[in-house]
């Protein structure tokens, strides 16, 4: 035998012995290999879809820019479309002249020209803003393709996307209005379905194609507004960039690889955040995995304890036992990852199409599905470690266990003194406890966020240590007050032995308490930025803008004031062609950024806290306080408008003026007789439903010629919306991890179930029926899951509150705590009945314990 | 002594079994081992009826059939006139709740009840209220009054044992099966017990039925039973067969 013959032959022995181990519990083993599988399969799944989304963006850049080099975008317009280039009504086009000396520069190849415009699309009461282009002239350039139906060739023919039609609620064939104010609205049927091939900007927001003129029309001008450019091999686009600039300086040109860099950048953080976000929620499952497999190996460990004595009689070492415990663990782990890696690949390869119907998420196409080497290889060793790590407490209580032990009759009792051990547990729990949540408060404040974490470790540790006390004292209470029999011997069983009923209940803590931690922590987030948002000086919601967008139309008033859920609307009247003229620091200032003729009574009716001056009056003009005045305080200047002059007005900076500037309505008339409604401000009806008021809105500003809509009320929905987003993704990601834990708990419970199986023959031979011997299991199960679920909501909600503060802190804003209680105990109700519903199996097998068996030896 | 047997003169039979057949498969395939063949077989009250036998030889199996923890595949089992063979799970149950009593050979406490919780079990189990004057007197009988607050984990071995007969006495059964009561116990605390059930049932007026290859057990036995490869015959007592001899 050689030196390392040895040691070889005893692992393989051991190997042989964990595999018949897993043979003879396959219960067990088939709960180990599932928790781990739908752990690493979550994992699998978030990591491809994360990879298949860059990929989908990478593709999605490219594909709007094919057979184009460099693209020139004529002036900035009133409307900006998703791919940044300007368009719209009022905005300027580029003339053929210009386009022909484009052409003919250095190192052009070819240029072609195309039309784009912003619409509202209406169909019956749906209204929706919608980006239209023609088709280029070139026909290198053209990259879109058409699902069906054909290009658009009249002039009322339209060709939509398929997610533009549906949003419509149309079909090919159907009619759809299409217009702005400028240039009124006309009837298009939808000819042809356009095939955006994953294109980002065209399939994130309604999208079509017109014909050019119709386009032209919409736009407001009588030329292209783009001019794509395909430049000569050997090329640099930024060369013929700065041709451009230097012989024809027309629009803005740009190279397609920097607008595809810029857009990368922009998605490619929204797209890492997100995939940060949920792999670390999917990472939770393949933790709550590792702590089943350390709970029900630990168990397995406890009811095998003769045996293992007894092994260490014949000769096994410490070492192999070690060794024993991780074989077991590893070999159901490992098998269990390949199972989740392969299943969580497949989940991710059907589910694509749902992802494009998840509100800001691109849609993904099969071409972009993507599985690179670490998707697989990482769930994988992340499985292998995690399992070592769940191996080790198992492994070295099984290595503790004495030789004697094979003597000793009966199992060793839990503890001589449960209730030294309780007031110990406790106190261990509640300094770990104190010193989390120290460490949870401390770290934000210090910008120390591993503090944070670790903080959240401890008080997730404490509240495992605290299980078992918990579980004594629930069940010494319930057994004083519960009078079927088969009950009162399960609480009293917990009572005698509150570790082996924490042990099955550590992984549900774990699991409910994240779950509990992710909405109460969100919850918290989104009611701190909404208080935040309902205590700002602006009004509720701003339709229109100062400069650069439309006017508000009397018609648009009326509409908006007709809107349910609107209170009081202001229209806010601003002097034409007003400037401001003056000596700034340095130099002669001129400002146009508009001046309202201001009417406080007005318009402190729409706000909240009513405006910033009192009494406006005739010799000062008012500015908001910024960090650059543009005049020096208390300097005189002059206001000049079409009508006249007026001088020596003072300035006044005040803070919290929600205007860019203002005069009296007097010195106002002097200088502009004619006031424009530049914005109106409305104030939301108390109890409105926010959601739908800020819908209805947009939708009224859309028709009212694509004005924004801005104000607190904008923002607090979207930060709504996205939250409730983020928490339902949460759930959904964590019901995974709640399931691996109820299964765990399954698992263990059955062990325990089955270690205690002469007990309940006992019980059987003594007279307890069958349904009460399932009565006395189902207690158990049911008293364990519900209290570890009440331990998790709550450990959850004390972290999600420190992380919600800790949040808070970190954008400088008051903490406002809420509880969203339904929810949460919901989430803990719905726990304790899949407990009981996983646990079925076990439980109903264990209640067909025939009496006899009280009399086998072993 | 003075007991209920020698009250009403004639032995009552409690336990009657006729007929019974048991078979199990064979695990390695072809005949079924036979484990009681065609056995007859009656326990009176007040006596103690001894099954003996070597290992194997079937007779836990008729233990088991006899207390209706098991059914026979053939024949019947009656106690105190009731055929229990037919019974169904509930029914046996109750049986052995109200009229049945246990003892084994490693005990079978309920490692998380104390001692006076263990006994009180049975009775608890049926839902009634257990007579803690009773419960303490038969613990002061038995020995136990101060351990009854104990748990299974901190008594010896023979104070387990006391605190199973116990048990199976508090709620008067017509019947106590012992299934080797004293194989975990050393030969002092063996004897002792055995005096116990002996004494107890001919106080008692309780059937006792004992499966030991324990010769003290046979020894003080009002009527012993031999098994040997599923089949039981009865033999004459050694204290009697002494008597006779002498």
């Amino acid at each position: 035998m050689t030196r390392f013959s040895r040691p070889l032959r005893t692992t393989r022995t051991l190997r042989r012995l964990a595999v018949a181990e897993a043979r003879a519990h396959r219960g067990r083993t088939i709960a180990a290999i599932v928790t781990v599988a739908l752990g690493a399969g979550v994992l699998t799944t978030t990591l491809v879809f994360a990879d298949t989304m860059r990929t989908a963006v990478d593709e999605g850049l490219n594909v709007g820019y094919e057979g184009s080099d460099v693209i020139v975008n004529a002036d900035q317009g009133s409307g900006v479309d998703e791919a940044g280039a300007s368009a719209g009504r009022g905005g300027n086009g580029i003339a053929r002249a210009d386009v022909a000396r484009i052409a003919e520069l250095p190192g052009v190849a070819h240029t072609a020209t195309l039309v784009r415009a912003t619409a509202a699309a209406q169909v019956g009461a749906v209204t929706r803003g919608i980006n239209l282009e023609s088709l280029a002239t070139g026909r290198s350039f053209v990259w879109q393709r058409w699902a069906a139906g054909r290009p658009p060739q009249a002039g009322n023919e339209v060709a939509l996307t398929q997610s533009s039609l549906h949003e419509l609620k149309i079909g090919l064939g159907d009619r759809v209005a299409l217009g702005n104010p400028s240039v009124g609205r006309s009837v298009f049927t939808v000819v042809g379905i356009v095939d955006v091939r994953g294109s980002l900007s065209r399939e994130g927001s309604a999208y079509g194609i017109v014909t050019a003129p119709v386009a032209e029309a919409l736009a407001g001008i009588n030329d292209a507004n783009v001019v794509l450019i395909q430049t000569l091999p050997g090329v640099k686009p930024s060369a013929v960039v700065r041709s451009i600039n230097a012989k024809a300086p027309v629009g803005w040109p740009e190279s397609t690889r920097d607008l595809i860099e810029a857009d990368r950048q922009v998605q490619g953080a929204q797209i890492d955040a997100l995939s940060a976000l949920v792999t670390g929620l999917a990472a939770v499952s393949l933790i709550v995995a590792a702590v089943t497999l350390a709970t029900t190996t630990g168990a397995a460990t406890n009811s095998r304890r003769r045996t293992i004595a007894l092994a260490r009689c014949i000769g096994a070492d410490r070492g192999n036992l070690v060794l024993l415990v991780v074989l077991e663990v590893l070999l159901p782990s490992l098998a269990g990852a390949v199972l989740g890696v392969l299943a969580g690949v497949l989940v991710a390869r059907l589910g694509l199409p749902v992802v494009g119907l998840i509100p800001g998420l691109p849609a993904l196409r099969g071409s972009a599905f993507t599985v690179p080497l670490f998707d697989v290889l990482a769930p994988l060793i992340a499985a292998g470690v995690l399992a070592l790590l769940a191996a080790v407490i198992p492994a070295y209580l099984a290595s503790r266990i004495p030789p004697t032990a094979a003597l000793s009759g009966e199992p060793r009792p839990e503890s001589r003194h449960p209730h030294r051990t309780a007031a110990g547990l406790t106190l261990t729990a509640a300094v770990l406890a104190s010193f989390g949540a120290w460490g949870a408060l401390y770290g934000p404040i210090h910008d120390k966020w591993w503090l944070l974490v670790a903080g959240a470790v401890l008080v997730l540790i404490g509240a495992g240590l605290v299980l078992a006390p918990v579980l004594a004292t629930t069940s010494r209470w319930l057994a004083r007050w519960v009078k079927a029999p088969p009950s009162r011997l399960a609480f009293s069983d917990i009572v005698r032995r509150p570790g082996s009923a924490s042990i099955e209940a550590v992984a549900i803590v774990l699991a409910v308490g994240m779950v509990s931690l992710s909405w109460v922590a969100l919850s918290c987030i989104g009611a701190t930025t909404s208080a935040r948002l309902t205590a700002s000086d602006q009004p509720d919601l701003v339709v229109g803008a100062p400069a650069g967008s439309p006017i508000v139309t009397s018609s648009v008033l009326s509409r908006l004031r007709h809107i349910d859920g609107v209170g009081k609307v202001a229209a806010v009247p601003y002097g034409r062609g007003v400037t401001i003229e003056g000596r700034g620091t340095r130099s002669h200032v001129s400002l146009g950024i508009g001046t309202v003729a201001a009417d406080p009574a007005s318009l402190s009716s729409v706000l909240p806290h009513g405006f910033a001056v009192d009494r406006v009056r005739d010799d000062t003009v008012y500015l908001p306080t910024t960090g650059f005045p543009p005049f020096p305080a208390g300097r005189t200047v002059t206001l000049e408008g079409p009508d006249g002059t007026v001088k020596d007005l003072t300035v006044s900076y005040v803070k919290g003026l929600e205007v860019p500037s203002a005069v009296s309505a007097a010195t106002m008339r002097q200088v502009s007789r004619q006031l424009q409604t530049r914005t109106a401000w409305i104030q939301a009806r108390p109890g409105a439903d926010r959601g739908r008021l800020s819908d209805e809105v947009s939708g009224a500003a859309i028709v009212g010629g694509q004005l924004p809509v801005s104000g607190p009320l904008v923002i607090d929905v979207r930060t709504g919306r996205a939250l409730a987003m983020a928490r339902a993704t949460a759930a959904g990601i964590l019901a995974v991890a709640v399931l691996v834990a109820v299964i765990g708990a399954a698992a263990t419970a059955s062990l325990v179930v089955s270690e205690r199986t002469r007990e309940h023959a006992v019980l059987r031979a003594l007279g307890l029926e069958r349904r009460g011997l399932t009565r006395l299991l189902v207690s158990r199960v049911l008293l364990v899951g519900a209290v570890a679920s009440a331990v998790g909501v709550v450990t959850g909600a004390v972290l999600g509150v420190m992380t919600g503060r800790a949040v808070a802190r970190g954008l400088d804003l008051p903490t406002e705590v809420r509880l969203p209680l339904i929810p949460v105990i919901a989430i803990a109700a719905l726990t304790v009945l899949l407990v009981r519903a996983v646990a079925v199996i076990p439980l109903e097998r264990a209640s067909y314990v025939p009496p006899s068996r009280v009399l086998a030896t072993e | 002594m003075v007991g209920r047997v020698e009250e009403v003169g004639v032995a009552e039979p409690v336990v009657v079994a006729s007929g019974v057949r048991k078979a199990f498969r064979n695990p390695q395939g072809g005949a079924p081992v036979i484990a009681v063949d065609d056995v007859h077989f009656t326990a009176n009250a007040g006596e103690v009826t001894a099954i003996t036998g070597p290992s194997g030889s079937g007779k836990s199996t008729l233990l088991q059939i006899l207390a209706g923890l098991d059914r026979p595949d053939q024949g019947t089992v009656r106690i105190a006139d009731q055929e229990i063979t037919g019974l169904g799970d509930r029914a046996l149950s109750k049986l052995r709740r109200r009229r049945l009593g246990f003892v084994f050979q490693s005990f079978n406490l309920i490692g998380s009840l104390s001692a006076r919780d263990n006994i009180a079990l049975p009775i608890e189990l049926d839902g009634r209220d257990v007579d803690e004057e009773r419960l303490e007197e038969l613990a002061a009988s038995l020995g136990l009054t101060d351990r009854l607050d104990h748990f299974p984990g901190q008594l010896s071995g023979g104070q387990q044992q006391r605190v199973a007969v116990a048990r199976a006495l508090l709620i008067d059964p017509d019947v106590v099966f012992a299934d080797e009561p004293t194989g975990a116990l050393d030969p002092d605390a063996a004897i002792r017990l055995t005096d116990l059930l002996v004494a107890l049932a001919h106080k008692l007026g309780q059937a006792v039925v004992v499966v030991s290859h324990d010769p003290t057990v046979a020894e003080r036995s009002d009527r012993v039973y031999r098994m040997s490869s599923g089949l039981l015959t009865e033999v004459m007592p050694d204290r009697l067969a002494r008597g006779a001899r002498s």
